[in-house]
């Protein structure tokens, strides 16, 4: 009973976390978010572990810890450009990406109870999913990289989240996860130059 | 069986190290022609495998394809980045081409859905920096789009592997075939979102964006790797989540969204301006067609399989041509190229060749691919889909021959400009490989 409900409050925090990075102007606050998403992700795997007596969703936690709070972290971090403290994306669209937010939310609740539900009969699976959808709302609507990172990271955090509620993956399978997605941030990171607002380009057009 | 394999896999990834040899050139090549050699060892022997690896024969098929193209590539790389002589950035990028080649080969090889997710998106990972081997901002700019978007796609056909996770209780790709079980609901789901992650990958409408951009803006040996071999690994993964499916609604939504993109690539070729670009939607039609044989099945995926094979071989030399026609014009629009006939003859014999094979022309073996997936289309009652996929068809050849033929024949330039004979062969071979396949699936009974 108590597992369950610690649960849901760590399930409401990473869903907290995911609609604040949506409306995060600052690049650094916005990396802080997602990370610290990633942290309560860990505890909701060791949680779980726990309940479950499983040593591989604590040595998971532990991985998610390293890779995602801390390598990841320093990768976006030192990629940030230098000399800009504060660096900030200029976005007019707020209020529509507050209702965009709201309105996957509900969406993506309802194709969990439609989809899922019916046989996993827990509600929680449910902010995975739309942990996922925040993090694909994030990359679409912003144009600067370091956004379009932490909604990447975002989304995976939503499915290692579906995972471990619905049914958590062999070890080995959620390490190779961590591992592509570190591998990617780095590979990103290479491509990421002083400008890191993407816009219109005429070549790649049509 | 499993250790010819696993050389096959391992051999350019552990080849990659050539990056801190003087000799990286000979390196890689020997890496390329191993996996060649190998590759068709396991083809001639009917190597077959249930363990680890899922070999079977449509893996044999994929692995001498991108075993070959990968070849054909570094090759042909060699040539056309040898500028760049003996710098980090070649050596680099050529121990990219390995580990690419490498996590290609262990997508169409592992026997698990969760680690054929991992090698699709290795695939990502380890290319996405292949785009970039000169720092100009609009191949950075078409390297983060590819890398950002097919990740986020990706990311949602996971989805897919913790379905099957919790419907089959195992990942293991030839225990869940052999249960010939789909579970209703959970296995909709899972191909559900597999259509939307590999569907990204595999470029089909909607979520085709990337694909113009990197094909265009990639160096010509990797777009060709692109076109011929990395795009039918996804298609692979795709399939291979389908098998499990047996609902109809599935198929139909598979077969709605390949034809649409089908239609969507033929309408976007005749205002192309740019040929590398205009051969990348030629792929994603292709695709699509590729797509509709293996979900139809039966014959159809044998037509499927002759196309992919044919594909990848004409694309390649359609890709290989575009980087001569490149070096030597310094321009990808098409309006800037003329008089090619005369200027770089053997470049544009193999650049109609191969532009033909791709637009499904006979002999090529993509006329015959595209027959027998046409055909079986028609039998099994698709008669609206078949239509429309036979106007896109019609209409890609007419917009491809025309804007090539215009480039070949058109002007009256006789100054003479080819480019090295290693990338001219390449070109040549690759385009002249289509018009072999269909006798060789005739004399060897396809499978």
């Amino acid at each position: 009973m108590i597992f369950s409900e610690v649960e849901s409050i760590l399930g409401a925090l990473i869903l907290g976390s995911a609609l604040l990075v949506q409306i995060r102007s600052y690049i650094r606050p916005m990396i802080s978010t997602v990370v610290t998403q990633s942290v309560l992700l860990a505890a909701m795997a060791i949680l779980i572990g726990v309940e479950v007596h499983s040593y591989d969703l604590i040595i998971l936690a532990f991985l998610i810890v390293l890779l995602r709070g801390v390598l990841i972290n320093y990768v976006l971090q030192k990629r940030l450009p230098q000399g800009r403290v504060f660096v900030r994306e200029y976005s007019h669209g707020v209020p529509s990406v507050v209702i965009a937010s709201i309105i996957v939310l509900i969406v993506s609740f309802l194709i969990y109870r439609v989809s899922f539900y019916p046989y996993v009969q827990d509600n929680l699976g449910a902010i995975g999913l739309s942990v996922i959808f925040q993090g694909l709302l994030l990359i679409m609507t912003r144009r600067n990289s370091f956004a379009h990172f932490v909604g990447y990271v975002e989304e995976e955090n939503g499915v290692i989240f579906l995972a471990l509620t619905i049914i958590p993956l062999p070890l080995l399978i959620e390490i190779s996860v961590l591992l592509d997605v570190l591998a990617l941030i780095i590979a990103g990171g290479i491509l990421v130059t002083n400008n890191v607002e993407h816009t219109r380009v005429e070549e790649l057009m049509g | 069986m499993n250790l010819i394999v696993t050389v096959i896999i391992a051999a350019p990834a552990i080849f990659s190290v050539g990056y801190f040899s003087r000799h990286f050139r000979g390196i890689s090549v020997t890496a390329g022609i191993i996996a060649v050699f190998l590759s068709t060892v396991v083809y001639l022997y009917g190597i077959s495998s249930t363990g680890i690896y899922l070999i079977d024969p449509l893996t044999r098929y994929l692995l001498i394809t991108i075993s070959s193209i990968y070849l054909f590539s570094t090759v042909f790389g060699l040539g056309y980045h040898h500028k760049l002589g003996e710098s980090a950035n070649l050596r680099l990028h050529l121990s990219l081409m390995d580990i690419f080649a490498s996590t290609m080969l262990f997508s169409v090889s592992i026997n698990n859905y969760g680690l054929l997710w991992f090698g699709i998106e290795s695939t990502t990972v380890s290319s996405a920096l292949l785009l970039v081997i000169e720092r100009e901002p609009l191949k950075i700019e078409a390297a983060w789009r590819y890398i950002i978007l097919v990740s986020a796609g990706l990311t949602i056909s996971l989805i897919s592997v913790i379905v099957m996770y919790y419907a089959f209780h195992t990942l293991t790709i030839s225990q869940i075939l052999a249960q010939h079980g789909s579970t209703g609901i959970l296995t909709d789901i899972a191909a559900g979102s597999a259509l939307i992650g590999y569907g990204t990958k595999i470029g089909l409408f909607p979520m085709h964006t990337w694909l113009p951009d990197a094909h265009s803006e990639a160096p010509s040996e990797i777009s060709a790797m692109f076109s011929g071999v990395l795009l039918p690994v996804a298609v692979y993964a795709l399939y291979r989540v389908y098998e499990v499916t047996a609902d109809p609604k599935v198929t139909d939504l598979f077969m709605f969204v390949a034809v649409l993109t089908v239609l969507f690539a033929a309408f976007m070729l005749p205002s192309q301006r740019f040929y590398k670009r205009m051969f990348a939607y030629s792929t994603m039609e292709n695709m699509g067609i590729i797509v509709i044989g293996f979900i139809i099945g039966g014959p159809a995926l044998i037509g499927a399989i002759i196309l992919l094979v044919s594909h990848a071989f004409g694309k390649g030399g359609a890709f290989y041509s575009s980087g001569n026609v490149l070096e030597t014009f310094g321009s990808k629009k098409i309006s800037d190229i003329a008089s090619l006939r005369t200027r770089m003859p053997q470049t544009s014999a193999s650049l109609i060749l191969s532009s033909l094979a791709v637009t499904g022309t006979p002999p090529f073996g993509t006329f015959l691919g595209e027959f027998i997936i046409l055909l079986t289309f028609y039998s099994d009652g698709y008669i609206l889909p078949f239509s429309l996929v036979m106007i896109a068809l019609f209409v890609s050849f007419a917009s491809i021959n025309y804007h090539v033929s215009r480039m070949v024949f058109y002007g009256k330039d006789t100054e003479r400009s080819e480019v090295s004979v290693q990338q001219r062969a390449v070109a040549i071979l690759s385009s002249v490989i289509p018009l072999i396949i269909p006798a060789f699936f005739l004399v060897s009974g396809g499978f």
